[in-house]
């Protein structure tokens, strides 16, 4: 009886433990293609210098934005934050880590026009960037 | 004239010891004045660990970051090299980032 009562008990550890990584799998499907979605429209604002990268990995404007980038931009940072605490949690990091890795990847990335927030509060294009790496 | 002479060696004698109690209690005392303490701090140990710690977590989060960004790298756009408009003086950082 205790030996039934183990098996099943672990069972449901299991099928809890899948599904919980399906769920995450899943989420992580979706903010993948709701990036994807925004990913051409933020490279050209990033490109004519409307928005800039920060140093903690949020996307900002960097000047007065229109209705249309400003939702754009609330999106993609909402979407990072969830991304952020999804891989902390994964990792066992914290969300604001992830934040700061996630913003040197996309300042690696940078073309040279791009501005970019360093931990000043400054605004910079990457050609005028001196890397401390 | 027996009796006085190993009473007057015994006398010598408890002199000698008691000069030398002295001489070595004064040995011990600079002695002790002169010690010198050689201490290791090796607190520097214990602080390597969580750095390596989280070197190694830094990189589990960049190789996550660029498996899930890995797109990136298919549907990049066409950049404008000219494209190097300063932003307006004074301009508004805001705009809904956190």
């Amino acid at each position: 009886m205790n030996r039934r009562l183990f098996m099943m008990m672990l069972l449901a550890g299991a099928t809890a433990l899948m599904s919980t990584t399906a769920a995450r799998a899943d989420e992580k499907s979706d903010l993948q293609a709701r990036f994807k979605e925004r990913f051409a429209r933020l490279s050209q604002l990033r490109g004519d210098g409307t928005v800039g990268e920060t140093w903690e990995g949020w996307v900002k404007s960097l000047k007065e934005a229109a209705p249309e980038i400003a939702a754009l931009i609330e999106a993609e940072n909402t979407d990072r934050a969830k991304l952020c605490a999804i891989i902390a949690k994964e990792i066992g990091a914290t969300p604001e880590e992830v934040g700061r890795r996630n913003a040197l990847r996309i300042f690696r990335s940078a073309e040279p026009n791009h501005y970019l927030m360093t931990d000043n509060g400054k605004w910079v294009q990457k050609k005028d960037l001196k890397s401390k790496e | 004239m027996t009796t006085h002479s190993t009473a007057s060696s015994a006398a010598s004698s408890f002199r000698w010891l008691r000069l030398g109690a002295i001489l070595a209690a004064a040995t011990l005392m600079f002695a002790a004045g002169c010690k010198t303490e050689h201490k290791v701090d090796t607190n520097s140990v214990i602080e390597i660990k969580p750095i390596y710690a989280r070197i190694d977590v830094y990189l589990k989060v960049d190789k996550e970051l660029d498996s899930f960004f890995d797109f990136e790298e298919t549907i990049k756009p066409h950049v404008n090299p000219d494209s190097n408009k300063k932003p307006d003086a004074g301009a508004s950082t805001n705009g809904g980032a956190k």
